[in-house]
């Protein structure tokens, strides 16, 4: 049974959610809904790992991803406003990389991700601007089409590789990511008086000399000095306590 | 933690690799200010998640072209034989209520969309302001304002079967029962009128029970 409609089907929270809880009290049509919304998920990034990965079939891929999804809609939890959407993402994500299909490539995407990502990480240190694929395989050995290659695998997959006693597993959050610090920072700045995040924003993220703000803003750099030191202090107090409120410590 | 300590905090951030929720938000233009400003600045120094972001930016184009295909149904129905039992046989009471069960979750999805939206205008006497056909056309059903702006929603049904079946509706505080009536030798129907003074704010806090 379907639904005549005249409008396209449109993803939104609500509807997910609905269409959630017919499945979880036993509609199947629900269910076809669902897929109805989502599978262009299931076919994109099926596509995209297939394509670096040529001896898997891109049919088995898509039922890997498949089954995770109804596994998923079995168990979502459907009392709060979650978005199913993004969930749904990352679950296939993950179905692709422990699918049979891609476990007999690992080890050879991991060596070369490993290379492209540690000097990736390294380059935008050193120099303060992200390298080209050609200057990336030029400091790490590897052909462009190798870069290419790991650039794709980890955007391709939620996880990242890591070889711990002779397997290919998942990898705990690399140093360079931290989420959590990230969201309290951004958290914290958009909590500062505007002045101030103003400075913040653009002397730290934007990468302005302080002569430059001071120009744009119409001030002396005295101020901008006082004015980033007000807001630091400020930016601690607020981190302190969110910190505090979230941890308990 | 020092104040050097929330400056080296802020030296760091723009190298620090952006989640895929950033990425998302980011693509979808739902970052704020600070937000914005550290995934831009990270994005300007990391070809591993521009790629990310490239990638993200493809499947939202995907999403809005993308019409399933036969293949993708029947990969659909082998995943779900994998892993769903067979249904087990029952009586015809049963299925017939299971059934109709069915239609009407789909009629009260098709009612919340529209009606989630910010408020519809009130409508002209007489005027249709909500319908719904199940594609098979097994079930209508259409909701007409009044110039007293009350409500009245119709339910139309050719599956003779459902005729008895009893409907417990609710929207917002106003709750009636009903019973699917036979109207000639072609279908059941059914009518709720909801008087001015009952109709919902929220008209998208709705239920229907299959009694």
């Amino acid at each position: 049974m379907e639904r005549k409609s005249t409008e396209k089907s449109r993803c939104t929270v609500e509807i997910d959610l609905a269409l959630l809880r017919r499945y979880q009290d036993g509609d199947q049509h629900a269910l076809n809904d669902l897929f109805e919304i989502h599978f262009v998920l299931i076919y994109f990034w099926a596509g995209k790992v297939s394509r670096k990965v040529p001896r898997a079939n891109p049919d088995d891929l898509k039922q890997e991803a498949c089954v995770a999804f109804i596994f998923l809609a079995k168990v979502f939890d459907t009392s709060g406003s979650q978005d199913f959407h993004g969930h749904i993402r990352v679950t296939i994500k993950a179905a692709l990389y422990l699918s049979p299909e891609i476990r007999v490539a690992k080890r050879t995407l991991y060596l070369n991700y490993r290379k492209v990502r540690e000097t990736q990480e390294d380059w935008a240190i050193k120099f303060d601007r992200k390298p080209t694929i050609e200057e990336l395989s030029q400091a790490t050995g590897l052909t462009i089409k190798q870069v290419n290659n790991a650039l794709h695998v980890m955007a391709a997959f939620p996880f990242q590789f890591e070889e711990t006693e002779g397997d290919i597993g998942f990898e705990t959050p690399h140093h360079s990511e931290d989420p959590y610090q990230s969201t309290l920072l951004e958290n914290a700045i958009d909590q500062l008086r505007p002045e101030h995040a103003e400075v913040i924003i653009r002397q730290f993220f934007s990468g302005h000399p302080q002569q430059k703000i001071a120009d744009d803003l119409g001030t002396s750099v005295g101020a901008i000095k006082m004015r980033v030191r007000r807001a630091i202090i400020n930016l601690r107090k607020i981190i302190l306590r969110e910190g505090v409120q979230r941890d308990g410590n | 933690m020092e104040t050097k300590d929330i400056e080296q905090l802020l030296k760091n951030a723009k190298y620090k690799h952006l989640s895929e929720k950033t990425l998302v938000s980011y693509r979808d233009n739902q970052l704020g200010r600070a937000g914005l400003a550290m995934a831009e600045a990270h994005l300007r120094l990391c070809l591993i998640c521009e790629r990310r972001f490239t990638f993200l930016k493809e499947e939202q184009e995907s999403v809005e072209n993308y019409v399933v295909t036969d293949n993708d149904r029947a990969l659909i129905e082998r995943a779900k034989k994998k892993i769903e039992p067979a249904p087990r046989a029952t009586d015809p009471i049963t299925t017939r209520i299971k059934q109709a069960v069915a239609y009407f979750n789909d009629l009260l999805t098709a009612w919340i969309r529209p009606f989630s939206q910010p408020a519809m205008r009130g409508g002209k006497d007489g005027e249709v302001i909500w319908e719904y056909e199940s594609k098979d056309g097994v079930l209508k059903a259409w909701a007409v304002s009044k110039t007293d702006f009350s409500l009245t929603v119709h339910f139309e049904s050719i599956e003779l079967t459902w005729e008895g079946i009893r409907i417990q509706f609710r929207l917002g505080p106003f709750t009636k029962e009903v019973t699917l009536t036979r109207e000639g030798d072609s279908k059941v129907v059914a009518k709720i009128e909801i008087p001015r003074r009952k109709l919902a704010r929220k008209m998208d806090d709705i239920s229907i029970e299959i009694l």
